[in-house]
């Protein structure tokens, strides 16, 4: 290198961290001019911002505080918290169909689908229980679209009652939840007792639809 | 849970590959495009799982968009809610209020998360409200929303990658694949 490109690259050089320093001189001095002065030691008089409210309680009327019915069976129990939780309407077997009628004109067989979903005009019913139990549910299910084919009913069954719980990281609990050892319905707080201790709710989970 | 150090040991089949994801999203973009031809259009994804559909779509899209995201608590969180109610964890950034309004979502099953936020994104008046998604899963399905992009209808199996988690693991992988059960049920 030549002494004279030599002195032009140290010329560039300076002019670079001139350039620099002026930069972050300017910065500091728009930065200090956002900044209300707080005089030193007075950091009572930092204002902290908060971000405005987010207002998602659209729709939370009337839902918190009202009673639960006597459920049947624990995957119910658990339906109903599914469904408050993401704020859906509901009413347990709040309606009951006739499905079978003898000579006479005698109901001697109906069906009262667990649960109805108001809002989006929708049947559920759990089927959590034993293969024979799901048999005879199926073909109540058929006489119900027979008879009245404008009503929707979805039939839970235990699969998906398996997928439901392993979306929400609740898969510990599916055993006790479904079959006949469903029928001892827990409480809520026993519910998350559990699954604490099963840890499968360290991070609660962000959404999935 | 125990993650395997080699992530894909967890995967007991390759339902998409990077490929097919890939060419689905570019055509995803190019019919978002075409609808949206001489419009602007915001994009709303929700965290976590949609972030790579996000990304990979908004650059798919050739007319100009804006992006925001939100985070919604979903019910495996309930015991750190005093309410046991679904809360916006993360809210929009900006004003939707009269604009085209595009969800991106990374997968719709049971549709509850999508109801609430559609209900609740309807209430800040967007111009139009669409809904794309990569996947959809129908026979999960409990509350029927319209849904206007579907990428793939895939069936009713356990599904992760490409942001989609278990345990908050496997959303790195660039495929999306089959959870084996093994996983998440400790037998095996």
């Amino acid at each position: 290198m030549t002494a004279a490109r030599s002195t032009d690259s140290n010329s560039r050089r300076n002019r670079r961290r001139t350039a620099a320093r002026t930069a972050r001189a300017r910065l500091a001095h728009d930065q200090a001019a956002l900044i209300p002065r707080v005089a030193e030691g007075d950091l009572g008089a930092i204002v902290v911002v908060e971000p405005p409210p987010i207002d998602d309680s659209f729709d939370d009327a009337g839902r918190e505080d009202r009673p639960l019915p006597s459920f049947a069976h624990a995957s119910e129990a658990e339906m109903g918290r599914i469904l408050d939780f993401y704020r859906i309407s509901w009413e347990y077997e709040p309606h009951t169909f006739p499905i079978l009628w003898n000579l006479d004109g005698v109901v001697i067989e109906s069906f009262s689908p667990d649960f109805w979903l108001p809002d989006l005009d929708l049947y559920l019913e759990m089927t959590t229980l034993r293969q024979k139990l799901v048999r005879k549910k199926n073909r109540k299910l058929r006489r119900i679209h027979e008879l009245y084919p404008d009503i929707r009913v979805k039939l839970f069954y235990a699969r998906d009652f398996r997928a439901l719980m392993l979306k929400f990281g609740r898969m510990a609990l599916v055993e006790g939840l479904i079959g006949s050892s469903g029928q001892v319905i827990p409480d809520r707080a026993e519910v998350d007792v559990d699954v604490n201790d099963a840890g499968l709710n360290g991070t609660p989970g962000t959404a999935a639809s | 849970m125990t993650v395997q150090t080699d992530m894909t040991a967890d995967i007991g089949e390759i339902l998409l590959t990077e490929e097919e994801i890939a060419a689905k999203v570019a055509e995803l973009g190019s019919q978002i495009g075409a609808d949206y031809a001489d419009r602007r259009l915001t994009l709303v994804s929700v965290l976590k799982g949609s972030l790579p559909f996000m990304a990979d779509l908004m650059r798919a899209i050739p007319v100009p968009v804006r992006i925001d995201l939100m985070e919604v608590s979903s019910y495996g969180g309930t015991t750190t809610e005093s309410s046991g109610l679904v809360r916006i964890l993360k809210d929009l950034s900006a004003t939707i209020e009269g604009e085209e309004v595009l969800i991106v979502e990374d997968i719709i099953d049971t549709g509850l998360t999508l109801n609430y936020l559609v209900r609740y994104l309807r209430g800040k008046n967007p111009r139009s409200l669409r809904i794309c998604t990569l996947l959809d899963k129908p026979a999960r399905r409990l509350v029927d929303i319209p849904v206007d992009y579907v990428g793939f209808t895939i069936p009713d199996q356990f599904v992760v990658g490409y942001g989609l988690d278990y345990g908050e693991y496997y959303r790195n992988l660039r495929f999306v694949g089959v959870l084996r059960p093994e996983v998440y049920t400790g037998v095996g």
